[in-house]
């Protein structure tokens, strides 16, 4: 890649990427360890889940003003515009993900407060563990600039929304046939469901903004959809 | 000559063409290994500031200099001073690069010889390639050393005469609009060259340009009418200025 005759305005967009990394690990922390409670529900975890999630919001600012410093002080263009442009959105959409954990660790820490445990756990964990695998993959490819690796998760997010679609059906079909367990655990499951699948929406759309800063134009909006996703809300 | 620490500062400083007072009462802090951009429109007083610090108003006959410059809290506006020993210390720069009808070399050598800083030619030699090694020109100028310095490119003009204001060891450099005859590639080295000559001069520079402010300085300094309207860190006068004529000015919301 060819660099600026200013070697600090190389250093101010590589600062600019490095910081979309960290926030991208922090989030894929913050997934991991509500991921690995979900069975025991550690209350201890849960709590240090909800609390750390006030950093991921501070950093997103942070990467936020580094964008307005670089594009006051450079007068980016062509190709260095997008990769402005684009950081702090797709911190933007990592700061959700990192709400979506959060949100997830809320609801566990409802269950364990009403001294429930959460039902179709292995479902959970198996689409939890997707999800988690999904924004792995994006922030690799965000930071090689991978569109491939990008497509091929924009593509693939039909299999988190065709999980989500299982584990609600079995959700429903468990109130039909009887309280085997309460309305409020069902809830929490529903809720929970569509927060992950909502951590795979925000990834496709990391992969978009990824295709935009390379190509410079937008996906052709033909991903698949397995089913229709926004059926439960 | 040893090279001085480089402490700067303006207090009251007011200059007069004949009645008209083209500077009013600025005073300012330099910061130190830093480059400090002047900006605002023609006629604001920003060059006319710029020649106090090194006393060039004195060879405009209807100019007069009143307040203090501090150069290590010695006031260099002052009958005592002699100007040729400062403008030494306090190298400048011009818009139009202006090499000696000499060689490269000897554009280099002129200096440290009149001032006496190489006690035999071998001294000299290094003091013509560190200079021009530390403008980023010895790559390109090593072999032809003797060519004629007005052969050279625009930029390497500009790169010539920077590094014949450092071979006479400044601790200040002034550089009045130094890449306006330039084209973007050669400004963009030119601007290399400066942010890291910062690290051991302190750099004031004049400039028409915002973007380049905005690009290579640290702290930015906005004058008006002869006025100092603003001074502050070059990223918060870009993205927030205090005052609203900064921000008419850098938003190019007035001529």
């Amino acid at each position: 890649m060819q660099e600026h005759i200013s070697t600090s305005f190389d250093q101010d967009l590589n600062e600019l990427d490095a910081m979309v990394t960290t926030i991208g690990g922090m989030a894929q922390s913050q997934l991991n360890t509500v991921l690995s409670v979900m069975d025991n529900l550690d209350e201890r975890v849960l709590n240090t889940i909800i609390d750390n999630d006030k950093q991921i919001d501070l950093y997103e600012q942070k990467v936020f003003d580094k964008a307005v410093e670089i594009i006051a002080l450079r007068s980016p263009h062509a190709s260095d515009l997008r990769k402005v442009m684009i950081a702090p959105r797709t911190a933007s959409s990592i700061e959700r993900i990192g709400d979506l954990a959060r949100n997830i660790a809320k609801r566990l820490l409802a269950l364990k407060t009403n001294k429930k445990s959460l039902p179709f756990v292995d479902d959970f964990t198996a689409m939890g563990q997707d999800a988690l695998n999904t924004l792995i993959a994006i922030n690799d490819a965000f930071g090689r600039s991978d569109v491939d690796k990008a497509l091929h998760v924009w593509e693939n997010d039909v299999a988190i929304d065709a999980a989500y679609l299982r584990l609600t059906e079995m959700i429903v079909k468990t109130l039909d046939q009887g309280n085997k367990h309460d309305a409020e655990t069902m809830r929490h499951c529903l809720f929970i469901a569509k927060n992950i699948e909502r951590i795979g929406d925000h990834a496709t759309a990391i992969a978009e903004q990824i295709y935009f800063r390379v190509h410079a134009k937008q996906i052709d909006d033909n991903r698949p959809k397995q089913g229709d996703a926004e059926d439960i809300e | 000559m040893t090279n001085l620490s480089s402490k700067l500062s303006a207090k009251d400083v007011s200059v007069f063409y004949n009645e008209k007072k083209a500077l009013k009462s600025v005073s300012l802090d330099l910061l130190e290994n830093a480059v400090t951009a002047f900006i605002g429109p023609s006629g604001c007083g920003k060059s006319t500031f710029l020649r106090c610090f090194n006393r060039m108003n004195d060879v405009i006959p209807s100019a007069r200099v009143e307040g203090e410059i501090l150069l290590n809290g010695v006031n260099i506006n002052t009958p005592d001073v002699d100007p040729v020993l400062l403008r030494a210390q306090v190298g400048m720069v011009f818009q139009k690069a202006n090499p000696f009808p000499k060689s490269i070399y000897d554009n280099i050598a002129y200096g440290p010889r009149i001032h006496g800083l190489a006690s035999h030619k071998d001294d000299l030699d290094h003091i013509v390639e560190d200079s021009l090694k530390k403008a980023g020109l010895w790559a390109e100028v090593s072999d032809r050393l003797m060519d004629q310095a007005t052969g050279l490119s625009g930029g390497q003009q500009q790169r010539l005469c920077i590094a014949r204001a450092i071979a006479v060891n400044p601790s200040i450099l002034l550089m009045d609009e130094p890449c306006s005859a330039l084209d973007p590639i050669a400004t963009a080295v030119i601007e290399e060259l400066i942010e890291n000559l910062k690290q051991r001069y302190t750099i004031i520079i004049v400039t028409h340009s915002m973007q380049q402010a905005a690009r290579i300085s640290q702290k930015a300094a906005y004058f008006h009418l002869g006025n100092l309207v603003e001074y502050g860190d070059t990223k918060q006068i870009f993205t927030n200025p205090t005052h609203e004529q900064t921000e008419a000015y850098i938003s190019g919301k007035i001529g």
